[in-house]
């Protein structure tokens, strides 16, 4: 059905902000017939953006570069670690050898191999990563998904930008405030029984009942007529309403709803919370989520580097990971929907034997690994070359703000743009000022 | 394009700024016309400076010239006035006032604006001397236009043919890339037509854009250097000391300018006038902004500080611009000083305070922010019927006695430690309940603060033991070390300086190894016990500069290294003996004066009670003379015959007993006196004994205190010479985190007492003084410094107490300010003119709901009742905890518990099967009251008490009344009204 609307988007030449400010004028469930008048006014010129979506694969912790996407069989045993690289189906493109189902989708992600930015630090790599942007003290910058949101608006009653299973502090909106946070569902997509709790009544409530709450409450809440105007209360009542609504419209727990999937889809995600949050994402964008960050914790691999990586984090990631690509593939909506998998930064090339970490790896930024594919970026590249040890970017760097900016591109929305928070007006990404910067992703997709 | 340019840099720079300060919409609009002259009389002029002195013949100096006016304004007259030099030999002076040195010799330089003349002395030496110094002169100016940043040639790789070190790390380095005729980069013999000058300007083609323009005071001073054959100057060349700026503050009302002159001040007290070479930055231009050329320019009402930026050093000038008085400012009530400082900032800005809040506005407050529950129902009945005047301090006081104190803010302080048993911290589980449990006790028993540093940066042995020792299992290395005791204990943020240099952030990357050389010899050790680690010290270890290899020394953040402080500290020691003598002598004189006035007093008494007892004596013996004489009377009186004789001896017997009574009350009189006299000459005898005590007390006190003195001179002496030798040769011996401990805990600590003072002011105001707590800066400012100091000061004065800080702050009016603004503080965003609005921590609002529900949560492991205020970690598995902004405990930084909202809360509010459940509950609050006998008004009383801490008004009785409510509705309509008003605002915020 979706994958129908937006074909008839693409062909009727409907720019999507027109679509989106007819998504931001109704609040809630959008209807054809809006879909239709939007259509009829958007200007036939406006050109269409090639990606609709985009999917935050994000591995927090900081996965290893060099026992993922760098594997460096060549480097002395201090560096290299126990893993050996396989080949992908396009040649000469290699990944780890525990990524075998990943290795057969090769032509459709390539890898960044030479990401790079200052911190070691979890927190402000996290930030720089997520946002594209330093962190400036005193202001937070939001993360892409919220600038999508900010910029598309709602497109029916699910929220743009949801956050599977949790967010994390810098998937979240920054100077531009609690409206454009992600919706973190909060609940494990792999659990037993599955549901976006409070998306529907809970049991015995009837919306009858709901209703006679919601009017007393209109008439009990004293503080927020106390402190009319007052940006925090207001903010919050937006809240209200759209939960409201959201609870009352029948698509969003269904679109939440996994147990309509086919079974052994589901096992081909893997049934663990990143195969599982895979697919919801995937349902999420088929619903017409803008934004989807999937959120998987456990890379920060001081100790025991390689059994966490082998035992538990690898398996799970080439399931979800290989499982996402092709189903999006074969919907058609690959083409459309931006995949970014990431993590703050990579793993120091040495390894770490003392018996604290037992063949450890710490925080290493100076090059790292992230993969990117879809919504017009092509696969089967590899972007950029790290030194012989995979210490320094050898050409080709790859900065944050240069992902973010290429991605900005493919979704429409200029990476100059300026905000005014508070008087002060802030760049959406430092990209195109003084910054060091390798420029745009042009390897890979039409960006300038 | 210069502006562009510089507007880029500044950018890219806001990795460092802040933008803290807000007081917004109050600007005005930009056409707005820039303020006439002031009305008032012009009184005088006055010159900054008032004395200059020059050194060289590329000395320069401009001057500002005030106009002070009857009415108290200043104003910059720089512009307007005229110049004049005595001796245009010596100097000139342009009509900007800037002075050029012309020859040797004194002169005076004279400023002229109407009738007001002012003149300033000026000595100028050295004018032969033409020298140049790259890190002085020219670095800075390369800085200025950008080219050792990180996206320029400041990158680790440099670009294309100029390779710089990042933000000035490497003078000589630069110095040799710059300066190598090789590079072709210089051409002393034509300097204009130099590669490096014409990138800069863009004659050449330049990545970069066009960073600079012939003839402008920058280009020349490059030019000049290379036409000087472009010398690095002598290694004994003074190094940049610090930055100045004039006016340091100054009031401006929208429209008012002022000309700022930047001073940077050298290594050997030489003073140069780097205006022309420094950048600037308002943080609030709604309030002033300032340009590349340091005019700052008032825009709006409220602070603003513009930041000012020379080389490595930052410095900052205030702007205050109050908004017009419509009313008189009232007579506002001080419950502290607190107030008194407070309200004078508010004064100042012209900003009326909202009014105090009401009882039950307080009672739910100070609930919450010291034992982050809600007042039980009957707490509260208990609090409105209170009649005295002091219940809000006596409610204070009772608070901080109570357990649920230590439970709330072993919460706050869990999350600046980042105790928790997994991930990322790894405590495990029995590490991270030693832990919990220390920090518990410590705070239940009001640890003193000092105490607390101590213990927890020089604990040692296993983390499962002890539970402090845990501190150094969080951070990774000695960096990261420094960087958590940092934001923990003295709020400053030393993570951004851990890999190099970054502009206009006062710290370092040697601030950060310098605090990490502190704990180089800190090691952990595994044992046989699963992941069980040891903490222990070291003999050796040390950490190199990756920019220069060299291995740092430790240095304490913001003050000495510690090789200098031990010198300094001998000193002092010095110092404090020479006092401490004296003090022990005047102790002792004093003493013995006292002793001598205690025998003077005892004599006078022994002397009074003498006499008394004599005279008492006498009385007593004229009593019984008079008894004697009234017995023989009685005795002739029954021997008379007649009744005449009865008579007439009854008369005389009368007259007789008479005087016996008369004589006997005397007696007793005496007798009292004597008995006074005598109690009279015991105090005397016990005070002068107590004085006799007290002074040899007072003696061996001062004796002792000098032969502690002198032994704490003889220990810091040797411990300086230690010191001195050791970290000379960086493998000090002895564990330095003692050292760090004692300093850090000390009142000569640039940080630590207004860190915590303005941490307790953050937690109960809702914004921090400096806010956020855990970001010291001299980029950003405290919005009341005056308050910040008081704070701290009262914090040292009682012995780091932190039950002393709760009590000053909640007692304060300020504290008791109600949430509702008035039209004159509705702006106001940081100076505490109202209490600001706090959602509910994720703890908070969990018990809460626990309160008004009746039901508790279970948590997996710990009992039933457990509230999650009481919870020793944030590993325990509760999505609830999660979407109302529970941190993971990644950082210590505080703002990483978020209290903001969003849809998630909402939706887990109204319709989620955790409150379901807890409404519904047949042993639940909305049951019990359903089947009770109470009438529903009752009910809804109750039902009001417990949630909102207050009765409701007859309007919300109408709202929930309307319809009356039949019995079989009771359940679900109290169900209900439970729902609802856990949905108010007034329950989801703290108010």
């Amino acid at each position: 059905m979706l994958h129908i609307d937006m074909e008839s988007r693409r062909q009727h030449g409907i720019g999507r902000r027109d679509f989106v400010r007819a998504g931001a004028l109704s609040t809630f469930g959008l209807t054809m017939a809006d879909l239709l008048r939007a259509r009829a006014e958007a200007r036939p010129n406006d050109a269409e953006p090639k990606a609709k979506a985009c999917i935050v694969l994000w591995m927090s912790g900081g996965p290893s570069h060099l026992d993922t996407f760098d594997l460096k069989p060549d480097a002395p045993s201090t560096h290299r670690g126990t893993f050996n690289p396989i080949e992908t189906n396009v040649p000469g493109m290699q990944i780890c050898e525990h990524l075998p189902k990943l290795a057969q989708q090769g032509d459709k992600f390539s890898i960044l191999n030479t990401m790079t930015h200052p911190s070691p630090s979890h927190d402000i790599a996290s930030h720089i990563m997520l946002t594209g942007n330093v962190p400036a003290r005193g202001t937070i910058s939001p993360s892409y998904g919220s600038v999508v949101f900010r910029e598309w608006g709602y497109q029916g009653s699910l929220p743009p930008y949801i956050a599977v299973p949790s967010g994390h502090r810098y998937a979240a909106a920054g100077f531009m405030g609690g409206t454009y946070k992600p919706f973190a569902i909060g609940s494990d997509p792999n659990a037993n029984g599955f549901q976006v709790r409070s998306l529907r009544l809970p049991a015995g409530m009837t919306v009858d009942r709901l209703n006679n709450r919601r009017k007393w409450l209109e008439g009990l809440d004293s503080l927020k007529q106390r402190l009319d105007g007052d940006e925090e209360l207001e903010v919050l009542d937006g809240f209200y309403k759209r939960s409201y609504d959201m609870i009352a419209a029948p698509e969003a727990s269904k679109a939440f709803d996994l147990s309509g999937e086919d079974d052994k889809l589901r096992t081909r995600y893997g049934r663990n919370t990143l195969g599982q949050s895979c697919l919801l994402a995937r349902r999420l964008v088929e619903s017409g989520v803008s934004f989807v960050h999937v959120d998987r914790g456990g890379w920060d691999t001081h100790s025991k580097n390689f059994e966490t990586l082998q035992n538990t984090r690898l398996p799970e990631l080439d399931q979800a990971f290989s499982a996402l690509l092709e189903d999006l593939d074969q919907r058609g909506m690959l083409e459309s929907t931006i995949v970014l998998w990431m993590g703050e930064f990579g793993r120091t090339p040495t390894i770490d034997y003392a018996p604290r970490w037992q063949g450890g790896r710490h925080h290493y930024s100076k090059v790292f690994s992230s993969v990117i594919a879809g919504g017009g970026f092509s696969g089967g590249h590899v972007v950029g070359t790290s030194t012989d040890k995979g210490e320094e970017v050898k050409d080709r760097p790859v900065l944050p703000w240069d992902v973010g900016a290429s991605m900005f591109t493919l979704l429409g929305i200029p990476y100059d743009k300026t905000y005014v928070e508070r008087d002060r007006n802030i760049r959406l990404l430092p990209y195109g000022t003084s910054v060091v910067s390798g420029g745009m992703l042009k390897e890979l997709a039409d960006v300038s | 394009m210069r502006v562009s340019r510089t507007r880029n840099r500044w950018m890219l720079l806001s990795a460092t700024l802040s933008v803290t300060m807000i007081f917004g919409s109050s600007r005005l609009a930009a056409d707005e016309p820039a303020a006439t002259s002031p009305t008032a009389k012009l009184q005088r002029i006055t010159v900054y400076p008032d004395k200059i002195t020059l050194a060289g013949a590329r000395s320069l100096q401009g001057l500002r010239v005030t106009g002070e006016y009857a009415d108290g304004t200043l104003r910059d007259l720089t512009r307007e006035c005229k110049y004049s030099s005595a001796d245009a030999a010596i100097a000139e002076i342009s009509d900007e006032g800037v002075i050029r040195p012309k020859g040797n010799g004194d002169v005076a330089i004279t400023a002229t604006f109407q009738d007001a003349k002012a003149s300033t002395p000026l000595t100028i030496t050295r004018v032969e001397d033409m020298s140049y110094n790259f890190r002085n002169d020219v670095l800075p100016v390369l800085s200025r236009w950008g080219c050792n940043e990180m996206g320029c040639h400041g990158s680790p790789k440099g670009k294309k043919r100029l390779h710089l070190s990042l933000f000035s790390a490497k003078p000589h380095m630069d110095f040799l890339e710059i300066a190598d005729r090789k590079k072709g980069l210089i051409d002393p013999s034509d300097p204009d037509q130099s590669l490096l000058l014409l990138k800069a300007i863009g004659d050449e083609e330049h990545g970069g854009g066009d960073l600079a323009y012939p003839d402008t005071p920058d280009y020349d001073l490059v030019a000049d250097w290379i036409r000087n054959d472009a010398p690095e100057g002598d290694d004994d060349d003074s190094d940049l000391a610090r930055v100045e700026v004039f006016p340091p503050e100054r009031d401006m009302l929208p429209g008012d300018k002022q000309r700022l002159l930047v001073e940077a001040y050298y290594s050997d007290g030489s003073m140069r006038d780097v205006t022309e070479l420094a950048s600037f930055k308002s943080n609030e231009e709604a309030v002033a902004k300032v340009n590349d050329m340091g005019m700052s320019e008032g825009t709006g009402y409220g602070e603003a500080v513009c930041m000012v930026g020379y080389g490595t050093q930052l410095t900052t000038s205030r702007v205050t611009s109050s908004q017009p008085a419509t009313v008189p400012f009232p007579d506002v009530p001080f419950n502290n000083k607190v107030d008194e400082m407070a309200v004078a900032k508010l004064r100042a800005l012209n900003v009326i305070p909202s009014a105090s809040c009401t009882d039950a506005e307080f009672l739910r407050r100070v609930y919450l922010d010291v034992i982050g529950m809600l007042p039980t129902a009957e707490e509260a009945r208990t609090f409105f019927a209170d009649t005295n005047p002091d219940k809000r301090k006596h409610l204070i006081d009772s608070l901080l006695q109570r357990p649920e104190y230590a439970d709330f803010y072993a919460v706050k302080w869990g999350d600046v430690l980042q105790i928790n048993r997994d991930n990322p911290a790894r405590l495990q589980d029995k590490g991270m309940w030693a832990y919990y449990r220390w920090l518990w006790d410590a705070l239940d028993q009001n640890m003193p603060m000092d105490q607390f540093v101590h213990e927890s940066l020089t604990a040692r042995g296993s983390g499962y033991q002890n539970g402090p020792a845990n501190l150094y299992r969080i951070g990774e290395g000695p960096q990261g070390m420094a960087e958590h005791v940092s934001t923990a204990f003295l709020g400053v943020r030393l993570d951004c300086a851990h890999c190099h240099n970054h502009p206009f952030e006062q710290f370092t990357l040697i601030d950060n190894l310098g605090m990490a050389a502190f704990f180089t010899k800190v090691r952990l050790k595994r044992t046989q016990e699963q992941d069980e680690e040891v903490i222990y010290v070291a003999d050796s270890g040390s950490i190199k500069n990756p920019e220069t290899n060299q291995v740092a020394s430790p240095k304490f953040l913001g003050g000495a290294e510690l090789a200098a402080k031990e010198k300094a500290v001998a000193a002092i020691a010095d110092a404090e003996k020479a006092t401490a003598e004296k003090t022990a002598a005047e102790k002792a004189a004093a003493a013995k004066a006292v002793v001598s006035k205690s025998q003077a007093e005892k004599a006078a008494s022994e002397k009074a009670l003498a006499e008394n007892a004599a005279a008492a004596k006498k009385a007593i013996e004229l009593a019984a003379a008079s008894k004697a004489a009234a017995d023989k009377a009685t005795a002739e009186v029954a021997a008379a015959k007649t009744e005449a004789e009865k008579e007439a001896a009854a008369k005389i017997v009368a007259e007789k007993v008479a005087a016996a009574k008369a004589a006997s009350e005397q007696a007793s009189a005496a007798q009292a006196a004597a008995d006074k006299a005598s109690a009279e000459k015991v105090a005397a005898e016990k005070a002068a004994a107590e004085q006799r005590a007290a002074s040899d007390a007072a003696v061996a006190k001062a004796n002792s205190e000098k032969a502690v003195a002198d032994k704490t001179l003889a220990a810091k002496t040797a411990a300086a010479k230690a010191a001195t030798a050791a970290v000379a040769a960086v493998e000090t011996t002895g564990d330095l985190r003692v050292k760090l401990a004692e300093w850090i805990a000390s009142p000569e600590n640039p940080y630590f007492a207004k860190h915590m003072a303005n941490r307790v002011w953050t937690w109960l105001v809702g914004r921090g003084i400096v806010d956020e707590p855990d970001d010291f800066r001299s980029t950003n400012p405290a919005s009341n410094p005056e308050l910040l100091d008081y704070l701290a000061n009262e914090f040292v004065q009682s012995g780091y107490d932190m039950k002393a800080m709760f009590r000053l702050i909640l007692n304060s009016r300020t504290y008791q300010l109600s949430a509702t603004p008035n039209q004159w503080n509705k702006h106001d965003r940081i100076h505490f003119s109202y209490y600001h609005l706090k959602r509910l921590t994720a703890e908070q609002l969990a018990g809460a709901i626990t309160q008004v529900t009746g039901i508790h949560e279970k948590y997996s492991g710990l009992p039933l009742g457990t509230r999650a205020t009481q919870l020793p970690d944030v590993s325990m598995r509760s999505e609830f905890l999660d979407l109302f902004g529970r941190p993971k405990r990644a950082t210590p930084v505080e703002s990483e518990r978020t209290c903001d909202t969003h849809i998630g809360q909402s939706l887990q509010m109204i319709s989620s099967e955790y409150m379901a459940n807890k409404l519904r509950d047949n042993n639940g609050h909305a049951a019990k009251l359903a089947a009770s006998d109470k009438p529903a008004a009752a009910v809804v009383d109750e039902l009001y008490l417990i949630a909102l801490s207050r009765f409701p008004t007859d309007a919300e009785r109408q709202v929930i009344l309307a319809q009356p409510i039949t019995d079989i509705q009771r359940r679900e309509k109290f169900e209900d009204l439970a729902w609802v008003l856990m949905n108010t605002k007034e329950f989801l915020f703290n108010h």
